[in-house]
């Protein structure tokens, strides 16, 4: 199994292009091989003959430098050959340097497949050497002009040019080096240089003396629980939603179908009043228009809205327990045994994931309790 | 369970505020200061949906960046510059203009209320997305928690949180020997809100800062002189940019003395006396300034902070050791920004900042630390990313180089603003950008198409094939990749 990467361990084999038996010349498709990254073409660098395949389509977790297949020499005759004797030759071979090389010691076959120039080379190089097109690219434009005039398909282009750009990318380099007219290695010297420039040079660091305050005990333990912790931290963000629950009471008499009707009216109301209403005051630090473009869409729903009425006999003494009493309360008249009470048991439930959905939401539930108040006194009055 | 309205209300009130108070002692995530790193990093938090929090002792928000740094210093040069063309460039335009003078109080309020707006700006957002703002000095209990000690209109709280993400920042190095009072020897912050233009500035350090510096005033009316340790300025410029920067600037009214050590530095009454050594000579210069601004570069920023009693390690420069993920020894407290390694730039903090939190997100973070633009907002501008010409020989890569200058271009001629070049550098084989360097009128604003090109790996062959509005500074832009392999047309 090649290394197609430097992090490469291990890999799959998604499948053949050659049979056993097939005579193949250099540069030819030999197989694909899956990484975890991305599925690449690993051309033959030398022409030879397939002599036995050793891990058939769809093998996974293939250890790199583990022998996936065995190869001829041009003009070998595959039927003298002791292919048992050589699978277990490279089998200890491979035990031994799990890397895998370009030329094996046995003269004739040798365990496949060699590293071609599609195939990274091992680790140890640390060259960055591209992998296979990303398929869904728009080319570039110099990248399709120079495909055009060497009359390269988009469909061979994909299939055959190793591309050195970010996610995929076929460059104007990888082209040219397809075509033969720049050398491989000087596109794969240019993309090994750009990619070492793209990260943070953290090696040779040199620590700081070590000051006397530096807590050395107990270290092992701690770690192991900061990785616990945050592994705790990714899975948790998956919080309950959200929910504001109120309680309003309607101490007058009101008939039960124009009452359901007037809450619904109410509701909807305070919904309109809750969406529309400014969420921050005027200040010199507050631009209306800025406001305006980071806020989230006016349509985003901010909370739903649940609702419940109730009626009860209040004949009964509160049993609420000890915790509930507050000395400062103070008993209602309307809430005398024998009186019959509406209460609306409301639950909004916010929408977390818009910025303004908490305070659109309790804006609503206190418009919500005004226009329930007002219902009230209304229908107090008229009892009066 | 009946009780009355009021009552009802009263309970339901009461009990959302315990509540709310048991809650805000712990957090998913705690970002240690609220500069341009730490405050991208705690929005960016949560709006990945983490409960997080935010501490900060300046009292605003926004770092040295929006406070002392980046914004002020543009608001001076803006306007400074502006006065600088009304004063010397506006009868060649058939424009007569009476006399222009400078009313300090308000050209220093003119740049406290950009501030001012962009910092508040910051408080707004932190209240959208939910962020607990701490205004306290944020320290180390153990590695979990945070303690916080309030400034003023801050609260006491101790902080326990799961993942920390240290954005402490930096502060301006002091030179050895040289004691800062603000007023007559000042750090770049002194130099943003001096109170009356000095006849004479002295400024250690002939990078960014200290050339910027230079330019407010100078074109305020200082007598500006630049002592640089360096045989060039610009710390970092690709050779040829810092040769022609230096050239207009001097140009502008500003001296240079580079290869200069300086050797003293103190205040007398109202005026600096200052030696320095000609080490191309060899012999000591004396110098007298109304004001020396000492801009020798900046250093990690973690006083208070406690990070050794928990262990945290240090490399010899005073920055925070990190893995790739942004990770400190601790797998949980991760660092951003000018207290640890890179280049120290607020941009560059932005982008680690919502990188270390994607890493604790997904695992998965992305800063090409290959393609981070820098910018000097003097006039002309000067602003370049990717590799210099230096570095590229450094390496041994091969390379062309393709200039284009703005003299001729349509769109600098009508302006009459036709000072630099762009300059592009590309792999000699595969065309491949590789670092692009402008000085001239706007590059600040052209340099990103520069890392557009250099995130995608496009050739310079690719920018000249796309299109550029006529007439356009752009254009030299496109010009410039083409003389990489071929031909411009318009030079």
């Amino acid at each position: 199994m090649p290394a197609m990467s430097p992090t490469m361990d291990e890999g799959g084999v998604v499948a053949w292009h050659v049979k056993e038996g097939d005579e193949f010349a250099s540069g030819d498709l030999l197989l694909e091989v899956e990484t975890d990254k991305a599925t690449i073409a690993v051309e033959a660098q030398d022409d030879g003959i397939m002599a036995k395949i050793l891990k058939n389509d769809g093998a996974t977790n293939v250890k790199v430098g583990a022998p996936i297949a065995i190869l001829a020499e041009p003009g070998d005759n595959i039927a003298d050959l002791d292919l048992a004797k050589l699978e277990a030759d490279a089998a200890a071979q491979s035990n031994a340097a799990p890397a895998p090389k370009a030329e094996e010691a046995a003269p004739a076959p040798k365990p496949a497949p060699a590293p071609s120039e599609s195939a990274p080379a091992p680790s140890s190089s640390g060259l960055f050497t591209g992998g296979k097109p990303n398929p869904s690219q728009v080319f570039f434009p110099s990248v399709e002009l120079l495909l055009n005039e060497n009359g390269v398909s988009r469909e061979d282009a994909l299939a055959n040019i190793t591309a050195t750009g970010p996610n995929g990318r076929v460059l104007k380099g990888d082209v040219l080096a397809y075509l033969g007219k720049i050398s491989k290695d000087a596109n794969t010297n240019i993309a090994s240089f750009i990619d070492t420039k793209s990260h943070l040079d953290l090696s040779n660091i040199q620590l700081r003396e070590a000051q006397p305050a530096a807590a050395g005990e107990g270290a092992a333990p701690v770690e192991e629980e900061a990785k616990a912790a945050a592994e705790a931290a990714k899975a948790k963000p998956k919080r309950e939603p959200l929910t504001l629950r109120h309680q309003f009471v309607i101490s007058s008499t009101i008939p039960k179908k124009a009452l359901a009707a007037l809450v619904a009216k109410a509701s909807a109301k305070a919904e309109q009043y809750a969406y529309g209403a400014h969420t921050y005051s005027p200040s010199d630090l507050v631009d209306p228009i800025f406001e305006d473009l980071i806020a989230p869409s006016r349509d985003a729903k901010r909370f739903s809205v649940k609702y419940l009425i109730n009626e009860t006999s209040t004949s009964t003494k509160d049993t609420d327990d000890i915790f509930d009493y507050e000395p400062y309360e103070i008993e209602d008249a309307k809430s005398a045994p024998g009186d019959l009470l509406t209460t609306v048991d409301l639950d909004v439930v916010v929408n977390e994931k818009v910025v303004d959905g908490q305070v659109r939401a309790e804006k609503f539930v206190k418009k919500f309790g005004y226009y329930l108040d007002k219902i009230d006194a209304k229908y107090a009055s008229k009892e009066a | 369970m009946l009780r009355s309205f009021t009552q009802s209300q009263k309970r339901l009130f009461s009990s959302a505020r315990v509540l709310a108070e048991a809650v805000q002692k712990k957090h998913d995530i705690v970002v240690i200061g609220g500069g341009p790193g730490g405050y991208v990093a705690a929005i960016k938090a949560a709006q990945l949906g983490y409960d997080t929090a935010c501490v900060e002792k300046r009292g605003t928000l926004g770092g040295t960046c929006l406070n002392v740094g980046c914004i002020p210093s543009k608001a001076l040069l803006n306007n400074s510059h502006l006065y600088h063309q009304i004063k010397t460039d506006t009868k060649a335009r058939g424009i007569d203009v009476g006399e222009a003078n400078i009313n300090m109080d308000n050209f220093m309020k003119a740049k406290e209320t950009a501030v001012k707006q962009l910092t508040g700006g910051i408080e707004m957002l932190f209240k959208k997305n939910k962020v607990k703002y701490y205004k306290g000095a944020g320290s180390f209990v153990d590695e979990h928690t945070i303690n916080v000690d309030p400034i003023e209109g801050g609260e006491e709280a101790v902080l326990k949180a799961d993942n920390i993400i240290i954005a402490t920042g930096s502060e301006a190095t002091p030179f050895p020997g040289i004691e800062i009072d603000e007023e007559r020897i000042i750090t770049s912050t002194g130099a943003l809100s001096l109170k009356e233009v000095p006849k004479r500035l002295a400024i250690i350090g002939g990078g960014i800062i200290g050339l910027e510096m230079g330019s407010v005033w100078s074109r305020l009316g200082s007598e500006v002189t630049v002592i640089e340790y360096n045989n060039a300025i610009g710390a970092g410029m690709d050779g040829e940019i810092a040769k022609s920067t230096q050239k207009f600037l001097t140009k502008q009214g500003l001296k240079f003395n580079l290869g200069a050590k300086v050797t003293k530095g103190v205040r007398e009454g109202d005026v600096v006396k200052i030696e320095y050594e000609d080490t191309k000579k060899g012999k000591t210069v004396a110098l007298e300034a109304d004001v020396l601004l000492v801009a020798v570069g900046r250093r990690p920023y973690t006083t208070g902070l406690n990070a050794e009693a928990i262990g945290l390690e240090f490399d010899n420069k005073n920055r925070v050791v990190i893995d790739s993920e942004y990770k400190t020894k601790f797998d949980h407290i991760r660092c951003i920004g000018d207290v640890t390694f890179g280049a120290m730039l607020a941009h560059k903090a932005e982008e680690e900042g919502i990188a270390a939190v994607e890493y604790i997100k997904n695992g998965h973070g992305h800063v090409n630390y290959g393609n981070i633009p820098s910018v000097m907002y003097s006039h002309p501008e000067v602003a370049w990313v990717g590799q210099s010409e230096e570095q590229l020989k450094e390496a041994g890569i091969k390379y062309n180089v393709g200039k284009f200058p703005f003299i001729a271009n349509s769109r600098a001629k009508t302006n009459n603003d036709t000072e630099g070049f762009v300059k592009f550098l590309a792999d000699s084989e595969t065309q491949r950008v590789l670092g692009v360097h402008i000085i001239g009128p706007n590059a600040g604003e052209m340099i990103a198409e520069a890392g557009l090109a250099l995130e995608y790996g496009a050739s310079t062959e690719d920018i000249s094939r796309v299109c550029h509005a006529h007439p356009t500074l752009s254009e030299a832009f496109k010009e410039a990749a083409m003389d990489t392999f071929g031909k411009p047309i318009n030079f």
